[in-house]
């Protein structure tokens, strides 16, 4: 069996991971061209799934800083005190 | 610079060894205590593009062969070293471990409800006030006017082990229901599936899988 | 026992023009929600508003599905619900207006409410 080539892109050497930027361009042309079966894998596998980095990634100058996850500063009022508690 | 791609959690007592990876390198196991992660090292971090996307979805699909339960990373996670990998999972461990633990034996099925709109719901002529009317009418809007939606858990509630529904605001696609199914009954739900294709008419259930979990990773 | 196959199992029913495309724009939509925010250096304030927003819209829908489920389960007063719903009102008009005034687009606002926005 052959070897596999995968495009590949440089391992930015910036981010504390590394992983590439993505440009909104090349998501698109993926998208604007994929069947029903591509549209599935990318549902799947590039919008769900385990991620390191959580809801939201800030950075500066290029250089990602912060992993936050949302879900997990948050709770519901009613669920923590219960139904009869005040606010 | 060498970098390790994540491809999946395990339970940390998962069978080595598990196959190659995107780029066939072997393929290694780290431990997280209760649970393990799969990976594999790479000189570059895999762009996105159909065939990457496909290989990694071949990967996950042969260490899920290996282990009754599996969590799938997202396409693209990378981190330089194992101990990186560690700390950014850290403080989860627990949660995954419980939601790893959910998604043994099963596979997930998928299935988009297609249906038209049926007119949208009458702002409620009450003597409210215009709070109470704007907050009624998005709760209506959020119930939706998508009955087949209900239909649809109803008849596969019985064999399936959980489920997560998104409402959609691109007609004619309503919503996309996830469903954790036990690998014993995936024929069961497929044939309740079948069944209801003629109880929702015109609507229409389009079902895709069995996949591994991507929508089960995390607890709600 | 059976194991995930090889592959997606595909149906074999003729998709239609309409269903691809909006499962395109939600797929689209959904992987386009916010995950990364870095400082433009030449757009600072912009940027700034951008984070902001989107950190106060997703609050806010997030306040928008907890007050609909507690008045659909009974537990807030008229009162409550005629206040919540106007807050809420004008909360969104208030994300909206700002948003236009720092030239921050609505889908840049757009944080997934992941597990948060399954329906129950």
């Amino acid at each position: 069996m052959s070897r596999r080539s995968l495009q590949t892109g440089p391992t930015t050497k910036r981010h504390a991971s590394a992983r590439r930027t993505r440009t909104r361009d090349e998501d698109e042309d993926l998208l604007a061209q994929a069947d029903a079966s591509l549209l599935e894998l990318v549902d799947h596998v590039l919008n769900r799934g385990v991620m390191i980095t959580g809801d939201l990634v800030l950075g500066l100058a290029d250089v990602d800083l912060v992993y936050v996850r949302l879900s997990a500063l948050l709770c519901a009022a009613d669920r923590v005190l219960g139904p009869g508690a005040k606010r | 610079m060498t970098g390790l791609y994540v491809y999946a959690l395990v339970p940390a007592s998962v069978d080595a060894p598990l196959g190659t990876g995107l780029l066939e390198e072997e393929l290694r196991v780290v431990s997280l205590g209760p649970i393990a992660a799969v990976v594999g090292e790479v000189d570059d971090t895999p762009s996105i593009a159909p065939a990457s996307l496909r290989l990694h979805d071949e990967v996950v699909r042969r260490i899920a062969r290996s282990s009754d339960a599996i969590l799938p990373f997202r396409f693209g996670a990378t981190v330089t070293s194992e101990a990186e990998l560690a700390e950014g999972l850290a403080p989860r461990v627990e949660a995954l471990a419980t939601t790893l633990h959910r998604t043994r034996g099963c596979d997930q099925m998928t299935l988009r409800l297609y249906a038209e709109g049926g007119a949208p719901p009458p702002t409620p002529q009450t003597a409210a006030g215009p709070g109470t009317r704007w907050l009624r009418q998005r709760s209506a809007e959020q119930a939706s006017s998508v009955p087949e939606l209900a239909r649809v858990r109803a008849a596969l509630a019985l064999c399936t082990r959980a489920e997560s529904v998104e409402l959609h605001d691109s007609p004619p696609l309503r919503a996309s229901i996830f469903h954790l199914v036990e690998r014993a009954r995936l024929t069961e739900y497929r044939s309740q599936v079948d069944a209801l294709a003629a109880a929702i008419a015109p609507a229409r259930v389009a079902p895709t899988g069995p996949w591994p979990p991507y929508a089960f990773t995390e607890l709600e | 026992m059976t194991r995930a196959r090889r592959g997606p199992q595909k149906r074999v029913v003729p998709m239609k023009r309409a269903e691809l495309d909006a499962l395109r724009t939600e797929v689209r939509r959904k992987k386009g929600a916010a995950a990364r925010w870095n400082a433009d250096p030449d757009e600072v304030q912009k940027s700034v508003a951008q984070l902001v927003l989107s950190l106060v819209e997703f609050l806010r829908k997030l306040l928008e599905r907890q007050a609909i489920r507690r008045m659909d389960a009974g537990t807030l007063t008229e009162d409550q619900v005629e206040a919540i719903g106007l807050a809420l009102m004008k909360l969104e008009e208030a994300v909206r207006d700002l948003a236009t005034r720092f030239g921050v687009r609505p889908e840049d606002l757009n944080l997934d409410l992941g597990p948060l926005g399954r329906l129950h």
